[in-house]
């Protein structure tokens, strides 16, 4: 799955971290880093870290027909 | 025929049957044209990037995958809609030509359009001395690909680590080379780092 974080937006609530821990990280104390391309399996996860931002920084594709590629 | 017709044929035609040609197939260029189909434009959209790889997020290339968490070619972007565009990926375009209303690619290929999306971005600023520039060790962050480059070099454990430029990339490299147990040394023309980047003091 693809998932994107507004850096500019993100202001390091971090209410997401332990919902989706092995997606997103602390770097430091409010620097957040995360996985853009995570497994599927963890989808339900990044649903509801998505959902935990304040400031809802944290898009999910959300696409259910197969990408297009070429 | 009133001209607030002739205008609404015009634009209904335009959205049906109109060619629109974004170049730059990052950000802005799938943005926009997730935009453009968001709004009812129907017609053929063709969108032109010099990389090989479909639109990915570079944000995280000075971070996370130079860091060796995540690897470079797994940044691709989400997609908010289906755009059904023609993707000419790998191909860089070379030139316009504006009175027959063509792209030029650097394949000879000519790609024509009523409208045109210029939405190339910026590009890092390589060493002035192109046969320096090529020498081993030396790599400018820019692309995914460069980012798996110096995702290596860093990997291999360097002695020392000179990064030139100590705006927000330089700046992260330095920072990311520092968690990495590497020595580094940032060289900038400014009185300290993130002048540029708007930071007085």
């Amino acid at each position: 799955m693809r998932i994107v974080i507004d850096l500019n937006r993100c202001q390091g609530y971090a209410q997401c971290v332990p919902l989706a821990p092995t997606v997103l990280k602390l770097n430091g104390e409010e620097a957040l880093m995360y996985d853009p391309n995570p497994d599927d399996s963890l989808r339900q996860q990044v649903l509801r870290a998505a959902a935990s931002c304040p400031v809802q920084a944290i898009l999910v594709e959300r696409l259910d027909e197969k990408r297009e590629k070429s | 025929m009133k001209t607030a017709t002739l205008v609404a044929d015009l634009v209904t035609e335009f959205k049906t049957n109109g060619r629109i040609v974004i170049v730059g197939a990052s950000l802005a260029g799938l943005r926009a044209a997730e935009a453009l189909r968001d709004e009812g434009f129907n017609g053929k959209l063709t969108i032109i990037g010099d990389e090989k790889h479909e639109p990915y997020d570079r944000p995280p290339l000075s971070k996370q995958v130079l860091k060796g968490w995540v690897r470079a070619d797994h940044t691709l972007l989400p997609r908010t809609r289906k755009v059904e565009a023609e993707w000419r990926l790998g191909v860089a375009a070379t030139s316009l030509d504006r009175s027959s209303k063509q792209v030029r690619l650097a394949n000879g290929d000519q790609v024509p359009f009523d409208r045109l999306l210029i939405a190339t971005g910026t590009r890092a600023r390589p060493w002035f001395n192109p046969k320096e520039a090529a020498l081993e060790g030396v790599i400018t962050l820019r692309t995914s690909d460069e980012a798996a480059q110096l995702q290596a070099a860093l990997a291999a454990k360097p002695g020392r680590v000179l990064i030139v430029g100590a705006g927000f990339i330089g700046s992260e490299i330095a920072s990311v080379c520092r968690d990495l147990g590497l020595a580094v040394t940032v060289a900038e023309r400014a009185e300290g780092p993130l002048v540029g980047a708007g930071c007085d003091r």
